[in-house]
Order: structure tokens, then sequence, then C-alpha cells
């Protein structure tokens, strides 16, 4: 290479540019991209694609403050999917006059958060658990819940602001904008699935600044999502997967397996639920000396979602003992008429439709007589 | 802070401002200075101390070597220097690894001994602010350079911060006589180092991130299940990976520096192209194979004594080398290969007496890649493991439709763009291209970076080392 052009010399000095003018390409390079994701915005907001939050643990260390911050008039909820689903946070502050702070989680155990909460000498506000015996049934914590908690004690501690916390900050503001990202999606995958696509799937989830999500089921094509959730569920609680031998059964040909299977299912083993309901007592307790209020309700389930569940957990060897040992007051959807009637399109989770009239209806079960203000 | 971050745009555009808003070229340093120490403290503020600790002292020491004429109080002043920047390093970097070694050592010798867990972080470019900053100690006491460098010029030497974290290792000789200069940017070199930095970005978002290392990470977290086709893949993808990840840092940061008027050096020159492998050292990570030449080849009496002693040299070179990678005997593998290869190549050019080697360019990629093996796995079974995969016809898992395709076009054209571009720079290339065109390569990167991102946000790989 002639040393003209080369910049190769590590004594140099001065270095070759690339000739010409690069400040207008760069300029127009500029445009052209800012165009590019107006264009993809526009179309997806045609198509009936919103913005959506993605959840991270910095989003939900925000709200992880605020329960420490509120005290008294905190309305904690710790769980999974099915508490950030069907409860409706404005309707529970309107009906409760307490603060709610969403702490669930999807697919997330329930104690590393309740530990935290315990462990927390400001926690004295409302803590509404949603209560799954197969969470407590796990031997280790499921999900990203321990992950969470620690990152925030974490950065609670550090004396400066972090980079990664700076930087989530700035990552969730630009992606909670655009509709790119929705439901988490990389711009290429919108743009080759929603923007290219001529019949592309549908937007079913929003999730929201305060940590709430929104599922509109009619979006979703069923029964097949609904079976397809419960075979999930069926698969991670027993090992048994009914899609193995055959990728694309039949809505009734996958219905019988499920209902086969399940129907063969025997209690599943209650050691590490024994621990953890000893676990978990101890931590109400905690909280409950120094004030506060510790609530347990076991969300609605449907269809084979809801015989999974029965057949595997039933509520005399899991759901009773547990309220025994805990002492805490407890409410499961099935034993009340007003709760009993919310159906869950996909057996587990309710529609948004129905998520102020079922939390209306709980808080109207739960608060009425007790003194929880 | 990562370059390829918002957090970093932030940074970068508030630098630029307040470097253009300052009145004189000690204010304009100053700035420059203080947001080092801000990039740097952003990952670890505490570590921010060693730093300032290594930049003060080998300026001090620099300027009593300078000043003495006693040429034995200048080697003890010198290998002060040498001591506390390597006992530094080998403490951070190597401490929990030699402890490991010697609870080995004794465990053979029939004692069992369980160290304590010091659970030391690294911190981040030590390796590379170590090296720079005793590239001006070395060449003080060389007499090469004067050690008249002010404490601001050499602070700012050592931790400017486009290079502070995975270089280009700066030389003294080349950074520190434009710091004594104003800096002036014509509008067409700082448009040139803002297109550097998008290309840069596009080649680690893009090319090291999206479409490589999938696939690497896929095959490597358990070879036993590919076949060869994807094994092979995720071998020359990782070819691909490192170099675009590295080369892409490297870009970004001539780019940076160039829109505050310094000039960088190349990191690396086409390196698949290379015909042998002195030639592939001359293009791949030419910051670091140049250090290594003129302070530790050359101190070990290079090719100066006779043949047997230039093969060795040429293999401790590499050996030590190796190790700067990490604290792992797969690194020391991997640069005893390498050192191997340089040695056995002199060996073949010595006695057949040819000028230049001439190893086919394919064979030397193949071979150099092969040799990555030993880089990216984490020990001997995981390497074997892909080795043996390799030559494996049937396995029970395939990669997702597609991908080892793309991995292997994308390499294939990796390889003809070096091969095209051997003996020209990135500068006479792109120069050549009218506006528009220029324009529409801009506007692809960019818009194929905003595609690919909301992925896992992937770390610089050299940031480890």
């Amino acid at each position: 290479m002639p040393s003209s052009i080369s910049n190769s010399d590590i004594y140099a000095t001065t270095r070759h540019t690339a000739r010409g003018n690069w400040i207008g390409p760069l300029t127009a390079a500029s445009l052209l991209l800012i165009g590019f994701i107006a264009y993809m915005e526009m179309r997806l907001a045609v198509r009936g694609f919103d913005p959506s939050m993605v959840d991270n643990n910095l989003v939900w260390a925000e709200q992880r403050e605020r329960a420490s911050s509120l005290g008294g008039r905190a309305l904690i909820i710790v769980g999974a999917s099915r508490a950030q689903l069907d409860l409706d946070l404005d309707t529970l502050r309107l009906k409760t006059g307490l603060e709610p702070v969403q702490l669930a989680l999807d697919a997330s155990s329930i104690l590393p958060v309740l530990q935290g909460l315990a462990d927390d000498p400001q926690v004295t506000g409302t803590v509404l658990v949603d209560f799954q015996a197969s969470d407590l049934a796990s031997a280790t914590p499921r999900g990203q819940s321990a992950v969470f908690e620690a990152s925030w004690e974490w950065n609670r501690r550090a004396l400066l602001p972090s980079f990664s916390i700076t930087e989530a900050r700035l990552t969730n503001h630009w992606r909670r904008t655009l509709r790119s990202y929705a439901d988490g999606a990389t711009p290429l995958s919108s743009l080759i699935s929603r923007v290219l696509n001529p019949h592309p799937v549908r937007q079913y989830m929003l999730n929201l600044a305060n940590r709430e999500r929104m599922a509109d089921y009619r979006l979703v094509a069923m029964p097949q999502a609904y079976l397809s959730r419960v075979a999930t569920d069926l698969r991670d609680e027993t090992g048994i997967d009914v899609l193995a031998d055959d990728q694309k059964p039949t809505a009734t040909v996958l219905e019988a397996r499920i209902q086969q299977q399940i129907g063969r299912l025997g209690i599943a083993d209650t050691s590490a639920f024994d621990v953890n309901m000893k676990t978990t007592a101890t931590l109400v307790h905690r909280i409950q000396n120094r004030g506060g209020k510790v609530l347990f309700v076991e969300m609605p389930t449907s269809g084979l979602e809801h015989d999974l569940i029965e057949r595997r957990y039933p509520r005399e060897r899991f759901w009773d003992r547990f309220l025994a040992e805990t002492g805490a007051v407890g409410l499961r959807a099935g034993d009340n008429l007003q709760l009993q009637k919310f159906t869950c399109p996909d057996g587990s989770h309710l529609d948004y439709r129905d998520q102020v009239a079922f939390t209306s209806a709980l808080a109207n079960a739960f608060w009425p007589a007790a003194d929880l203000r | 802070m990562l370059f390829n971050s918002l957090t970093f745009l932030v940074f970068f555009v508030v630098v630029l401002a307040l470097h253009q808003l300052m009145p004189t070229w000690t204010s304009k340093k100053v700035v420059l200075l203080i947001a080092s120490y801000v990039f740097y403290a952003a990952w670890n503020p505490p570590y921010l101390g060693i730093l300032l600790f290594s930049t003060v002292l080998d300026w001090w020491l620099a300027r009593l070597i300078g000043r003495s004429d006693d040429q034995a109080r200048r080697r003890r002043l010198l290998l002060g220097s040498l001591l506390v920047n390597l006992n530094l390093l080998a403490f951070f970097k190597y401490g929990d690894f030699l402890l490991q070694n010697f609870r080995w050592m004794l465990a053979e010798l029939g004692v069992d001994y369980m160290p304590p867990h010091w659970g030391i972080v690294l911190p981040i470019g030590i390796s590379f602010y170590t090296f720079a900053s005793l590239s001006y100690t070395i060449d003080v006491y060389r007499r090469e350079i004067d050690a008249d460098a002010n404490l601001l010029d050499y602070a700012l030497f050592v931790s400017f911060f486009p290079h502070l974290v995975a270089g280009p290792i700066m030389r003294a000789r080349a950074l520190l006589p434009q710091l004594r200069i104003p800096r002036q940017v014509s509008a067409n070199q700082f448009g040139w180092g803002l297109a550097m930095v998008v290309l840069g970005l596009f080649s680690k978002a893009v090319l090291a991130d999206y479409i490589f290392a999938p696939i690497v990470d896929a095959v490597y977290a358990a070879p036993a299940k590919y076949g060869a086709v994807d094994v092979w893949a995720a071998v020359l993808g990782f070819s691909g990976q490192i170099y675009y990840d590295f080369c892409g840092y490297s870009i970004c940061a001539i780019g940076l520096a160039l829109c505050f008027g310094f000039a960088f050096p190349d990191n690396f020159r086409y390196p698949y192209a290379a015909r042998g492998f002195a030639d592939f050292w001359r293009r791949w990570h030419i910051s670091l194979s140049t250090w290594l030449r003129d302070y530790l080849y050359k101190s070990l009496g290079g090719n100066r004594h006779g043949r047997r002693r230039t093969y060795r040299n040429l293999l401790l070179t590499m050996l030590i080398g190796g190790l700067w990678h990490g604290a792992s005997w797969m690194f020391v593998l991997w640069g005893g290969l390498h050192g191997f290869y340089l040695a056995l190549e002199r060996w073949v050019r010595d006695r057949n007496g040819m000028q230049t080697t001439a190893l086919p360019g394919v064979l030397t990629f193949l071979i150099v890649t092969l040799t990555w093996v030993f880089f990216r796995a984490h020990n001997m079974y995981e390497a074997a493991a892909i080795f043996s995969g390799l030559f494996r016809s049937a396995a029970p898992n395939h990669l997702e439709s597609g991908q080892a395709t793309w991995c292997l076009v994308a390499i294939a054209l990796t390889l003809c763009w070096h091969h095209i571009l051997r003996e020209r720079s990135l500068e006479d290339y792109l120069g050549a291209l009218n506006p528009a065109s220029r324009g529409a390569m801009l506007a692809a990167c960019m818009i194929a970076m905003f595609l690919v991102s909301g992925g896992d946000g992937r770390a610089f790989i050299y940031f480890q080392f």
C-alpha cells in the first residue's frame, strides 16, 4: 500500500481521511433513517399496533422503590402474570383508597419478593399475593424475581448512578415510544412479520408503564392458543409433552390428549411446598408485626387449565393447609360467587374487558368488612 | 460505557459541545480529561484510582529517568515502573489464576490447600492502558523521546476515552506531540470521523452481534448436539465475530478521535487476506503486535542472536501475547500456536532462502480460524468437542433455517472483501465513491442498526482483556 494513503504507521501524528464531503451524505443518511422509522411507525399504527412498555429490572425497581416509600399507603401486588393481567390498578385505587404498586413478574416466584418486602422496614402497607400452589411446590425459585430483587437492593446501596441504570432508562424511554418495539419485538421482526406480512399476527398484549398488562384475546386464534398454553403448562408441570410426536395435531386431537394426560395425573409432591409454606408464614408474620397486612388470592382459571390445577394441587392438601399455617387472610376465586363467573380465554388469564369488573368484585369481596386502610 | 449505547451517544454529544465551547487549547484538554475519567468511572468508580495511580507514577518516574544520566539509576527507575505496572496487572488480572494454579501444583504434591476466594473484579482496560503507559517510560529510558510532557498531556494520553478500554494501544511518541499543538478539525475530517463511527457500529451491532454471535454461542454451548455444517459455520463464524467486533471497536475509536482532531493508527488491515502468519500479525491488532515486537521481542534479542534464539523469542513473545488476552491456559495455548507458526514459517524461510512467505491466503485463514477454537473455547474438552464436531455427519439439533447459510455467506463475502482491498485503505476505497453512494451506504448501515436493535446489547469482546 502506498504510504501516501496508509494509516498503519503507529507513530503517525496525522491521518489520511477519505477525500470529499462526508457531512452531506451523513445528513442525507440520517434523514433517510428518520424517514424509514416514520414509515414503519405509520404502517404499524394503521395496522393497530401500539407502543408497549418492555418490562425489565429497571421498570420493576421503580415500582419496588414506591413499595418502600409509600409506607402504609401502599397496596403491593406480588405474584406472576395472572396478577398483572387480571387486576386493574385504577379500580384498586378507587375501591381501596390505597396506592397500588405492581410487583408481579411473569412466570416468577413470589418468595424472593416477599423476602425482600419482609426485610425492608419501610414496607408497612398491604401486600396482595397471587397464590399459586405450583410456585410454592417448586424447590427453587422460578423466573426473574430473585434477580430483580437483588438488583434493586444493589443499586439502592450504590453511591453513584450506574451506567446500566442510565442506559436502561434511556432504552426504556426509546422503546416505549416506538411501535417497532411493541411486545418486545425487534424492529426487524416488526418489519418482516407486521409491516411486510399482508396478514400479520395482531398485537394482543399491551404492557402499561405501571406494569399492568392487558390482553385482548379476541385477536388470538382460539382454541389453538388456549390448548397451546395448557399443553405448555402440562409439560412444565409434569414433563409430559403432548406435542412431542406431532407438531400440528388438530384442536380436537390435542384437547383429547391433554384431557387423557390430566386424568392420569397424581397429586404433586408436598415436600418443597411444606418448607416454602413455613418460610412464607415467617415472612407474613414479620410484615404483620410492623403493622402491614398480607392477603392471598388464588386467581381464576378455566377449562383444562383449571382441571390440571385441581388435579395436581387439591385445595385441602395445599390451599387450606397454607391458610392454616400462615394465618393470613385468603380468597379463592373459585369459592366466591362473584368471582366464579369470570372465564379465562386462555385458561389462565382474563381478557382486558373483564379486568375492571373482576378487580371490582375482588375488592368488594376482600375489603367490605376488613379494616385495611 | 459502551460505544453501542444510547448513554454514550448522549455523552459524546455533550463532550463534543463542551470541547467546542472551550476558548483555549488547555481548557479543551481539561474537558477531554474529565470526560475520559467519567467514561471510565461509569463502569466502576473506585477503579479510577488505579488509573490515576498508574498515570501519576509513570509520569513521575519517566521525568526522573529523563533527568538522570546515571545508567544504573535509570535502569532502577524503569524497573520500578515495570514492577508496579506489571504487578498491578498480575494482581487484578492473574491473581485468581495464579492462586488456582498454585493450588493445583500443591495438590499434585499431595498438599490439600484451599485458597481464599478473592473475587477480584478485573479493572476494565487495564491491559490496554498499562501497555500504553509503559511505552512512555520505556521510550524515555531508551532515549527515543524526551520526558517533557506535562501531567495534563500525559494523563490525557493514557486515558483519552476513545482508546482507553480497548485500544488501539497508543504510543506516547504518536499522541503526546498531538496534544502539544491545538488540533484543527475540518468539516470533512469531522464528517469522515462520524462516518467511521457509523461503520464501526455497523460492524459490531449487525455483523458481529446479529449475524455471527448467535450461531457461535449456540454451537459452543453444546457442540455435541450439532453436525458438521453447523459446527463449521460456528468455527468460521467466530472468525467473523471477533474480527467485526474488535475491528468495529477500533474503527469507532479512530473515528471518535478524529472528531476531536486526533490521529490514531489503523489497528486492522484486512487480516484475513494475509499470506502467512508474519503477514497476519502485520494486519491483526497491529497496535498490540507492534508493541510486543518493540518492547518484548526486541528486548529478548529479536533476530540478532542466531536462528534458534530467534525461534525461541518468537515463541516466547506469542506465549506472553496470548496470556495478555486473559488469565487462562487456553489463551496461552492459542498464543503458543501462533508463536509456533511464526517460528516454523521463519524456519522454512531461512532454509529455502525465500524473501517472502508465500503461504496461500485461504490456507492462512483456515489455520487462523481453526486456531481461534482454542481462543473461544473455555477448556480443552470444549475445544476437542468442537474439533470432533467438524467431522460429525448426523446430529440431533440443527441451527434455525438459514442461520448457517447467512453466516457462511457473510464470511465468504468478508474473505472476498479482504482480498480485493488487500493493498488499499478504507479511506482510499470509500473516498472514490460519489456522494449519492456514500449517502446510500451510510443510510443502509444506520437502518440495519435500527432494525437489529432491541436485542441483548452485548459488550465488546476485547473489553474483557
